[in-house]
């Protein structure tokens, strides 16, 4: 075991799964020389070589699509987008072809790779380095979405999707990267893609997070718990697959569910939580589903009480867990 | 030197195309179907492709309407009406995919979507990936004129010649234009290929022994580490359409009929001895007999079941889903 953040974490397991495996290799913009510009990458290139650590031109389309060829073609690439916000030119590579290629042959063909990109806002990233894509592909049947927001889970989640048959989207909280550091398990540690965790245990209300909402929720349930409110705080970790199971049970233990992400409201992952609590355990709900969101403006702006406005923060949550709780 | 029985393997495969393109004609006004493939013009180039190419070990990422090529490496006619009909045995999506998407994993056909140019970028992945692994194999990338405009296509194209990859771009043109591709502001499709570091060349699309050539060059180039070819073939699409809209007059028909590679092929192999008339005869009787049985068994194949759809969305059922 040893302490490690997540971005070490990161590291940690696209090297070990690089030695074990020769088929997998790095490819996108300046994860070679540069290590990436949050050293996700960092000393591979020269570990592995500059064929399978490869620095691409900026174009994300081609950095999936290419990644995709390599795939079909017996490697398990692990693409990398510099910034989710940049990674909509890929959009089609990702929906259209990777997500759909085993569907449209039948299971003729498959590509497993993992596609990462680092998102989320707080860090003063102004509109291009803030977003949060996750609702886009979550809603995309053929293709698996996964969020840590430990450590320990980014290094055995990744190593999990790097070992899947099936394409990843593997999104990071650049936030997290240096936020928290926690011990994370040497060599063979694999976390499978779709369970949820209950990050703390609590009695009166169901919360569900993903990235760095998951922090700033535990935060905010510490400081309710000091006025006796007991919140139960669930890290959801994979939106795609998505474990109803570990929802449904906490709400009808609860009996109330607040849904917490960064994304704008309208549309974000949080409606199709609420949809399912609603569909499925609305004879155990005793208070409305709430979203806690960021508002339905086009990105994050840059300037610093616009930042604040826009991401959910421990003290915005706090204030509506107490309003739930009292329903 | 391409053998005697080699040729007319690939004439035959040219006939066979044809005629599923005629019968189709037919074919999408009686059944309701959508059997929207053309080849026509384009014969010629595909089988001497396939010629230039090693089924099964070199890759081929075609485009919809790469009918001859994959008849070519082993596309039968009764798979292609299978997929037209939407069968449950459509060997490549199990009728999921509209007609012209051929793919076979063990022929190393790769099943692409519609979308123009999105399949170039993969195929530049695919060569990567050959070359990383120091594997003797080409890959052959194929899209009509459309595509060269799209992005990926420029994207793929560019990770090629930064690579030296071995890969060779077809682009199958049937515009009629001998310079620029449409909608590109100057500079003919060679030039654009030999900016990103590949070789290019324009050839008479329509000459099975012009293309056969060019493959071949192709082909070496690519297999001795000299990198990726851009092939743009110039052919014409032997309807009465006309290629921007409207009934072609009747003396560009009587023009483009002799600009048939089907017909130009045929004349090579009757002059070279390789063909006699009473084998074309037959040949085409054959062909045609093919391809109506084809139909036939096609449309009384069955259906997939409708809860089936939910088959191979991910690699298998998934336990939180």
């Amino acid at each position: 075991m040893a302490e490690m953040r997540m971005i070490e974490a990161v590291r940690a397991a696209i090297s070990e799964e690089m030695e074990r495996d020769e088929r997998v290799l790095v490819m996108g913009e300046d994860v070679g020389r540069k290590g990436g510009v949050f050293g996700a990458t960092d000393g591979l290139y020269a570990k592995f070589g500059e064929a399978r650590v490869l620095d691409t031109p900026l174009a994300e389309s081609g950095i999936v699509g290419v990644a995709i060829g390599a795939a079909l073609n017996g490697l398990i690439p692990i693409a990398e987008i510099q910034f989710a916000d940049f990674i909509h030119p890929a959009f089609d590579q990702i929906v259209s072809e990777a997500a759909r290629t085993r569907y449209r042959s039948n299971g003729d063909w498959s590509v497993p790779i993992v596609i990462r990109a680092p998102f989320g806002g707080g860090v003063h990233g102004g509109l291009y380095h803030s977003q949060s894509v996750e609702a886009f592909y979550a809603h995309v049947p053929g293709l698996k979405v996964v969020v840590p927001s430990m450590p320990a889970d980014a290094k055995g989640l990744l190593k999990s999707a790097i070992r899947d048959p099936d394409p990843v989207l593997f999104l990071e909280h650049k936030k997290v990267y240096r936020l928290v550091s926690e011990e994370v398990p040497d060599g063979e540690h694999l976390v499978p893609i779709g369970p949820a965790v209950v990050r703390r245990e609590g009695t009166r209300l169901s919360c569900f997070a993903w990235g760095l909402m998951t922090h700033y929720c535990l935060q905010a349930a510490e400081q309710l718990a000091a006025g006796g409110i007991s919140v139960e705080v669930v890290d959801l970790r994979c939106l795609a697959p998505l474990d109803r199971e570990t929802i449904l049970e906490s709400v009808r233990k609860t009996g109330k569910a607040m849904i917490v992400h960064e994304d704008n409201l309208t549309g974000g992952f949080g409606a199709e939580v609420a949809a399912i609590i609603s569909e499925h355990a609305f004879d155990s709900l005793d208070g409305p589903v709430v979203r806690v969101a960021g508002p339905d403006i086009p990105a994050m702006p840059f300037n610093n009480p616009q930042e604040e406005f826009f991401m959910p923060n421990p003290a915005k949550i706090a204030e509506a867990m107490k309003k739930l709780a009292a329903y | 030197m391409t053998a005697p029985h080699t040729l007319l393997a690939l004439y035959h495969t040219m006939v066979m195309a044809r005629a599923i393109e005629r019968r189709l004609w037919v074919v999408e006004h009686t059944e309701p179907v959508n059997g929207y493939l053309r080849v026509s013009g384009l014969e010629a180039v595909q089988v001497a492709a396939a010629a230039a190419l090693r089924p099964g070990r070199d890759w081929i990422v075609p485009c919809p309407t790469d009918l001859a090529l994959c008849l070519a490496v082993g596309l039968s006619p009764l798979d292609v009406m299978l997929a037209v009909f939407g069968r449950a045995d459509d060997p490549a999506s199990g009728g999921r995919q509209t007609p012209g998407a051929f793919g076979s994993r063990a022929a190393r056909v790769v099943m692409t979507s519609a979308a123009a140019g999105r399949h170039v970028v993969q195929a530049a992945g695919i060569a990567y990936a050959t070359k990383v692994s120091g594997r003797d194999e080409v890959t052959l990338v194929c899209t009509d004129e459309r595509g060269v405009q799209s992005g990926d296509w420029h994207e793929g194209i560019n990770f090629a010649g930064a690579h030296a990859l071995p890969l060779i771009c077809l682009i199958e043109d049937r515009s009629r234009r001998e310079g620029p591709i449409a909608q590109h502001s100057n500079g003919s499709t060679v030039d654009r290929a030999e900016a990103y570091g590949l070789a290019g060349e324009t050839i008479d699309g329509g000459d099975f022994d012009t293309a056969l050539a060019a493959f071949g060059r192709a082909s070496d180039r690519a297999r001795s580490q000299g990198g990726g070819t851009v092939i743009h073939a110039l052919a014409v699409e032997l309807t009465s359409k006309a290629p921007g809209g409207g009934m072609r007059p009747p003396e560009e028909l009587e023009a483009l009929a002799g600009q048939d590679p089907i017909d130009r092929m045929r004349r090579r192999l009757l002059e070279a001895g390789v063909l006699e008339a009473a084998d074309d005869e037959q040949i085409q009787r054959d062909c045609a007999g093919v391809v109506a049985a084809a139909v036939e068994e096609a449309r009384t194949a069955p259906s997939p079941d409708g809860p089936r759809a939910l088959d191979n969305v991910f690699s298998r059922v998934l336990e939180h889903g």
